[in-house]
């Protein structure tokens, strides 16, 4: 077989492995009950910014829109990421992984197809919240701003560097058990980290809680850093605070790492699935 | 030349028994003899004392501005409640003989010794520019302002003098009969000289240091050609990452409690039906680690460092010297160019506040002073009146409470660009931002946009399974038939 006619083919089953998976996601009630927790923690971020606008009298800020935008970013793409995890452990699991390799399916077609499945449907679902941010922009009164487009296309590629970390996670995992467990492991630790550092950190050096815990604030500053190097939440965060303050180069260098990221992880889930191989 | 610690418990070395016997009184602390940096570093606005202790490895300093560094041996002791070492400088404040090098890279880019240097402000702490002067200039500088504090003194003593004469005659010709008007008394009475702004430090000594920035190492140098102990640091010298216009935001309702703005295009989101005040400053933005460290040198560091804007000084009419614009000179700061430096002279170019409401340009607002006027009676409340007004109404002992731009947000009001406009049409950079009137309608509707997701997975889900179901009846009507 020519390599133009094998290309053909894992386009071809990859393709198909897309479409049945992005039918199984857009058809299932499950995604449209997390979008709407999603929306719903949102719009309760933006009613809290409202009501202090309507009690104080006005609120300064950059975008009034980007904080809940990015709750509901985060909430979807840890949903669909932690969904394929589930999806590729289960079909190895259940030997279906291995029934569908007899056929014309390889750890390339298959890699992709799960990942542009998924990441259609992420793709689907930031124009979804689109709609729904004009809605509450027109019920609030409140104008979109440039910057929200620009924060979309980052959330764009971070919320793909997360799915594919969740594709390379169940590729190298045995079961849906130690791959759920992976997978949530490492978003709770990001994200707990990430929130502990914060913590942490404001703590003064007056109060007497200083001492005591300026070891572990220190160590969990060093991993902080580390983190901000990996983390998509943290590339999120960062890449709209420094968009906001007009440090496009920022911006797109870190668009370009996440992007590099997803690329690194994707072709580590496909050799990764050739070396871990399809049965359990 | 190394140093020797010199340990000393205070309440040990009193040996004071009454002390002893009430804790509350008892000084406790280790104090021990230390070099130390102690830095007169400049923060945009004004110097800032401070001093670095052998447990601070790096200093930080504004680039292209004078800042001092002076090489001191002190007592240092660590004082738990704020954790960080104290300097007890009025026990031991000795100069430390040497030369400072400043080194770049590894090569020695300078050396400078400690000479005399006074820190002045013309105009007052905060209402002014800094002024440092520099070996005989600090000598004779800091005489002159002795003298003028001297003759202030003297102003005010002949003021009290002067006032008691004229109370004392005012008595005598109100009793004879002579006063006939409220003018009368006016027009005799003596004046009050003006404040005394004028602020110097004493004479002492320091290196100063007006560097580029950059990553240095420090040491100072003995006479005998030694390393100072402690003395090796390393020195982060800074400049603003980007510089702009702040705005202090007053709303009419609560104008003890403004609000600030200083992201240049930053979105100010309001109530309709609402007026504000924009009081516009200059402003400059560093790195939130740099700048923290520059003004409290035992803070702890930070993991991510963030940007934090700072506060100079406020827009004055008069004043121009502290702001630019759009378009001047090639060595100008703009905003979103991220050209660091210092603003330039404006040559007393005076500036408006334009307007934008669905593209047409409004009439332009002027700067106006305000005054505060508490509601007579018990019950809370006041009015904001125009300086002019306010005096009308009889506030003639009282300078104005605020100056600003007024912007009404009526109810009917789209949202707004604002900027502020020299008189020759230039738009000052970083001064733009959006004032977006918010709705006031009831913010439950917003959970209307839940029924989009809602309804679309009733869609979904129920053509799925209406789908499956029609296909279920096809497989299921051939096997009737068969059967």
């Amino acid at each position: 077989m020519s390599d133009t006619s094998k290309l053909y083919k894992q386009i071809q089953t990859a393709l198909t492995i897309h479409r049945r998976d992005f039918r199984i996601t857009i058809f299932g009630p499950v995604l449209y009950i997390v979008t709407t927790i999603s929306i719903a923690i949102g719009i309760v971020i933006i009613r809290n910014y409202l009501n202090y606008i309507e009690s104080n009298g006005l609120y300064p800020m950059p975008d009034l829109f980007s904080f809940p935008f990015r709750w509901v970013i985060i909430l979807t793409s840890v949903y669909l990421a932690f969904s394929v995890v589930v999806a590729i452990a289960r079909e190895r699991e259940s030997g279906a992984m291995e029934l569908l390799f007899y056929g014309p399916v390889d750890n390339v077609s298959y890699v992709l197809g799960k990942y542009s499945a998924q990441l259609t449907v992420y793709c689907s679902l930031i124009i979804l919240y689109l709609i729904c941010f004009f809605i509450l922009s027109n019920i609030a009164g409140v104008q979109i701003p440039g910057s929200f487009y620009m924060m979309m296309l980052l959330s764009l590629v971070t919320g793909a560097y997360l799915i594919s970390v969740g594709v390379f996670v169940s590729t190298m995992s045995r079961n849906v058990r130690s791959a759920t467990l992976v997978f949530l492991t490492l978003i709770a630790s990001t994200l707990l980290i990430q929130a502990s550092q914060a913590w942490l950190s404001n703590i003064a050096p007056e109060s007497d809680y200083y001492n005591p815990v300026l070891l572990l604030q220190q160590l969990l500053g060093w991993i902080q850093v580390v983190l901000t190097w990996l983390s998509p939440f943290s590339y999120l965060n960062y890449g709209v605070s420094e968009m906001l303050r007009g440090n496009m180069s920022a911006f797109l260098r870190v668009v370009g790492l996440s992007f590099v990221f997803c690329i690194t992880f994707v072709f580590s889930s496909i050799i990764g699935l050739k070396i871990r191989g399809v049965r359990q | 030349m190394s140093m020797d610690i010199d340990v000393r418990i205070v309440a040990a070395d009193n040996h004071d028994d009454d002390k002893r016997d009430l804790p509350g009184l008892v000084d406790k602390t280790e104090k021990r003899a230390e070099f130390v940096y102690g830095v007169n570093a400049y923060n945009g606005t004004l110097y800032q004392g401070v001093f670095h202790p052998p447990s601070v490895d790096t200093i930080y300093l504004l680039a292209d501005e004078i800042n001092i560094i002076s090489p001191r041996k002190t007592l240092i002791y660590y004082w738990a409640v704020t954790n960080e070492y104290k300097a007890d400088f009025d026990s031991m404040n000795e100069d430390i003989p040497g030369t400072l090098e400043i080194r770049l890279k590894g090569e020695l880019v300078l050396t400078v010794e400690p000479t005399d240097y006074v820190i002045q402000y013309p105009e007052g702490i905060t209402r002014g520019a800094a002024e440092v002067y520099l070996g005989g200039a600090a000598q004779r500088k800091y005489g002159e302002w002795e003298e003028a504090l001297k003759a202030y003194r003297l102003d005010v003593s002949e003021y009290y003098e002067n006032s008691r004469n004229w109370r004392t005659d005012l008595t005598d010709r109100v009793q004879s009969g002579e006063i006939t008007s409220e003018d009368d008394v006016l027009v005799s009475q003596p004046m009050r000289p003006v404040d005394f702004l004028y602020s110097s430090t004493k004479v002492f000594r320091g290196v100063p240091l007006n560097l580029p920035p950059g990553r240095y190492d420090i040491q100072m140098r003995s006479d005998a050609g030694k390393i100072v102990a402690d003395s090796v640091k390393e020195l982060v010298v800074f400049q603003s990452d980007r510089v702009g216009v702040g705005y202090t935001v007053i709303p009419e309702d609560k104008w003890t409690t403004p609000e600030q703005t200083y992201n240049p295009d930053e979105m100010l989101y309001v109530r309709s039906n609402n007026i504000l005040y924009l009081d516009p400053f200059f402003e400059s933005e560093y790195n939130d680690q740099y700048f923290t460290h520059l003004e409290a040198p035992q803070a702890p560091n930070f993991v991510n460092s963030d940007w934090k804007w700072v506060k100079e000084e406020n827009f004055k009419i008069s004043d121009p010297s502290r702001w630019r614009r759009s378009g001047d000179s090639a060595d100008v700061t703009f905003i979103g160019e991220r050209r660091p430096g210092r603003h330039i002279n404006d040559e007393g170019i005076a500036y408006d506040m334009q307007v934008v409401e669905r593209s047409m340009i409004q009439d332009p607002i002027e700067f106006e002073d305000y005054m505060v006027r508490q509601n007579p009676g018990k019950a809370l409340g006041y009015e904001i009146l125009e300086a002019m007004e306010g005096l009308s109404q009889g506030m003639r002992d009282r300078a104005p409470d605020f100056s600003a731009f007024q912007i009404i947000v009526r109810r009917s009001l789209q949202d707004l660009e604002v900027n502020l406009q020299g008189d020759d049409g230039a738009i000052l950079g970083g001064s733009a931002r959006t004032v977006d009137v918010v709705s006031g309608t009831g913010s439950t509707n917003l959970f209307l946009a839940l029924i989009l997701p809602i309804l679309l997975g009733i869609v979904m889900v129920g053509y799925r399974r209406y789908s499956l179901k029609i296909h279920r009846e096809k497989l299921a009507s051939p096997a009737i038939e068969n059967s």
